[in-house]
């Protein structure tokens, strides 16, 4: 059940963050998380701010170590901007196949509807 | 900025490949490149002299451990299991042990304070004041280590609990401890990279030597020249007035430290003067100030004036103005000066003032207390130069004192902070730890003597060092090193006449000496160039033929006569 703050964070931040907006500011959220584990990473291994950008896997620009600190910190920031607790962390999303981490699109659209089925219930 | 890369290792029980990574990535001085060794390897790579890692060398190796990891005993009694504070200490003093047998293998040793996670409640109420409350222990347990460290010259505690403070709740996640062996969050590592930064720059003596501050809404709050010193706002029944007062008092307490303070103002001077002496709420008093200059000339202008007075380098010092304009004009006209933002709000003056990482001292020595008295000193030499016409004349009524002293247990720490933080009269700019210097030393082919000066205006302290190694019939002067504070009274050709005439009693054929070029150290060059030894520009070092006599002036033969007496 949620708590009496939490309901109304959820109902304030409603209008501002529906649709566009709120695919924009997960978005915001994400590259703010990629570029402090950017800041732990060797030079030659900036990670760019892209939709496009893929994650781990094959091609992936990310370790181990470097997606915990990405998770922690995406999971950090999406309570600070919309006052919900998400946690990215199970079996899906750590798998290699099926994981949001391989792209930040599919991040985007992962988060966007798990934060649908919190605020919306 | 000539401020060389560090090479540290990181020997941790948790994964820090994160804090190397943001070491590396920190754009703040020094730049640092750091080893890891994989994670839980902590005593066995202490106590194993055949691990690779004692085969290279370390500008600093860095101990980061977690308490309950490290000593069996702590974590059983987080466990609450029955364990007697004694036992837990004991393990301390061996892990202290290990950390002592590897002191030689490296110029520095940082070590974080022991932390425990912020949402343990330990005993609850009885935590911290029950011996075998969690709080009550970790408390017990960082002291030792204090206590055993204390007289260890280069292992430094760091205080991790002021990260764990500065990221709040944040601190410990559990969730980065289980999938990546990381206890903190990344924040306790940003807050980690600025100390560990901040504390190699202050053991390389890079630390600020001197704050100047303007006057007008800096100091106090409104403009004396239009207001006069009974209007301005300053202590009493007022926020403001408090705050102001409140910011004097850290910068009095940074002078005791050792801080020389400086006044740059556009103002009359008689008004501002009047203000500093008269104002009761002042807490800063003329006596405080090494100098200032009150004019309405450019400040950039006026810092490097009193700078020159006071033989201190720009990148000594820091500027302290409430004007954003005057801050910039400093900064882009004096790029060495450090010239920190400052909050519009005056009651964050002193909570600034006080997080700037810029004033650290490795060692605190008798001389750092008393600096702002001998730079005082010296202002009332020169008011007395500039009444008396020639230098032999002036030399003449200070009533010059020179003692000559070994290297001793006695003089090493402040020998070290001598070496260590001369930029100027600095031939060689070489540094060095207590230990490497002691070691130094420790051969008949080395001979180091260290100077002390007093007049009749005061003691200067220990201000002066210089050092020659022997080679067959060659002698090669490795250090001369002389503090500003002491320039323009010819202490420099005391300490020549000393090596001199030592090389002539070990009749040695010629004495060298290889000026090697900083910033900074211009007056060594200076000097050189007016010294007895000449120049070889094929060899590219000074020479002086040792059976020639270095006639030293009749007023430095007086100030020295002390020196056999002093040297046996």
């Amino acid at each position: 059940m949620r708590s009496f703050i939490e309901k109304e964070k959820s109902t304030l931040m409603r209008p501002l963050s529906q649709g566009p907006e709120k695919a924009q500011l997960i978005r915001q959220t994400i590259f703010d998380a990629l570029d402090e584990v950017s800041a732990a990473l060797p030079d030659e291994q900036e990670i760019e701010r892209s939709d496009e950008t893929i994650l781990i896997g094959a091609s992936g620009v990310i370790d181990s170590l470097k997606l915990t600190m990405l998770i922690v910190s995406i999971e950090q920031k999406i309570e600070d901007a919309f006052g919900v607790t998400i946690t990215l962390v199970d079996s899906n999303t750590l798998s290699p196949e099926t994981s949001p981490f391989r792209q930040v699109r599919l991040l985007v659209q992962y988060i966007e509807d798990l934060l649908k089925a919190k605020i919306d219930g | 900025m000539d401020s060389p890369k560090s090479r540290g290792l990181i020997i941790s029980d948790f994964n820090t490949e994160a804090l190397s990574g943001l070491l590396k990535n920190s754009p703040q001085l020094p730049a640092i490149e750091a080893e890891v060794i994989p994670f839980g390897q902590v005593l066995p790579v202490l106590l194993e002299r055949g691990h690779p890692c004692w085969q290279k060398e370390y500008d600093f190796i860095l101990i980061w451990t977690q308490p309950d990891a490290v000593i069996n005993a702590f974590q059983e009694l987080t466990h609450f299991q029955p364990v007697t504070q004694e036992t837990i200490l004991s393990e301390v003093d061996e892990f202290a042990q290990a950390i002592l047998n590897i002191t030689g293998h490296t110029r520095q040793i940082l070590i974080p304070t022991w932390t425990f996670p912020t949402f343990s409640r330990g005993l609850g109420i009885l935590d911290v004041k029950s011996r075998r409350g969690i709080a009550n222990t970790l408390m017990r347990m960082n002291l030792r280590l204090a206590e055993t460290f204390e007289e260890v010259q280069n292992v430094h505690l760091l205080n991790a609990q002021k990260w764990i403070e500065s990221t709040g709740k944040n601190s410990f996640n559990p969730k980065f401890w289980f999938l990546s062996k990381v206890p903190y969050d990344l924040q306790i590592f940003r807050e980690a990279v600025d100390e560990i930064k901040a504390s190699l720059q202050t053991i390389r003596g890079e630390s600020k030597k001197m704050i100047i501050v303007d006057l007008d809404n800096t100091l106090w709050g409104g403009t004396v020249g239009e207001i006069g010193w009974e209007s301005l706002i300053l202590g009493g029944h007022d926020p403001i007035g408090e705050a102001l007062v409140d910011f004097q008092k850290g910068l009095k307490a940074l002078a005791n430290s050792g801080i020389i303070l400086g006044i740059a103002s556009k103002n009359e001077e008689s008004s501002a003067l009047e203000a500093i002496q008269n104002h009761p709420e002042m807490v800063l008093r003329l006596t405080d100030f090494a100098g200032w200059r009150i004019n309405w000339n450019d400040k950039a202008q006026n810092i490097v004036d009193l700078t020159q007075e006071l033989n201190l380098g720009l990148q000594s010092v820091l500027f302290i103005d409430d004007n954003p304009a005057e801050r910039a004009r400093v900064k882009e006209a004096l790029p060495e000066v450090l010239v920190p933002d400052w909050p519009e709000d005056k009651m964050l003056y002193k909570k600034t003032l006080m997080g700037l990482k810029c004033f650290d001292s490795p060692a605190l020595t008798a001389e750092d207390g008393r600096r702002t008295q001998m730079y005082q000193q010296e202002h009332q030499r020169q008011a007395m130069r500039s009444r008396i016409g020639s230098l032999e004349d002036w030399l003449k009524t200070l009533n010059l004192r020179i003692t000559v002293e070994k290297l001793s247990e006695a003089n090493l720490q402040r020998v070290t902070q001598l070496l260590n933080k001369t930029n100027q009269m600095n031939l060689s700019t070489r540094r060095m730890t207590e230990n490497e210097l002691w070691e130094w030393t420790n051969s008949k082919h080395r001979k180091l003597w260290t100077f002390r000066v007093a007049d009749k205006f005061g003691d200067s302290g220990l201000t002066g060092l210089a050092s020659l190694e022997i080679n067959g019939k060659i002698g090669t002067i490795v250090d001369f090193i002389l503090s500003c504070r002491v320039f323009g009274r010819k202490i420099e050709e005391a300490m020549l006449h000393t090596v001199l005439e030592h090389a002539r009693a070990q009749q040695l054929d010629e004495v060298r000496a290889r000026y090697i070029q900083t910033a900074k150290n211009k007056p060594c060059l200076d000097y050189l160039n007016t010294s007895p030894l000449r120049y070889d520009p094929h060899q590219d070092l000074y020479i002086g033929k040792a059976e020639q006599s270095f006639a030293l002036p009749d007023l430095l033969r007086a100030a020295m006569g002390n020196l056999k007496e002093t040297e046996t």
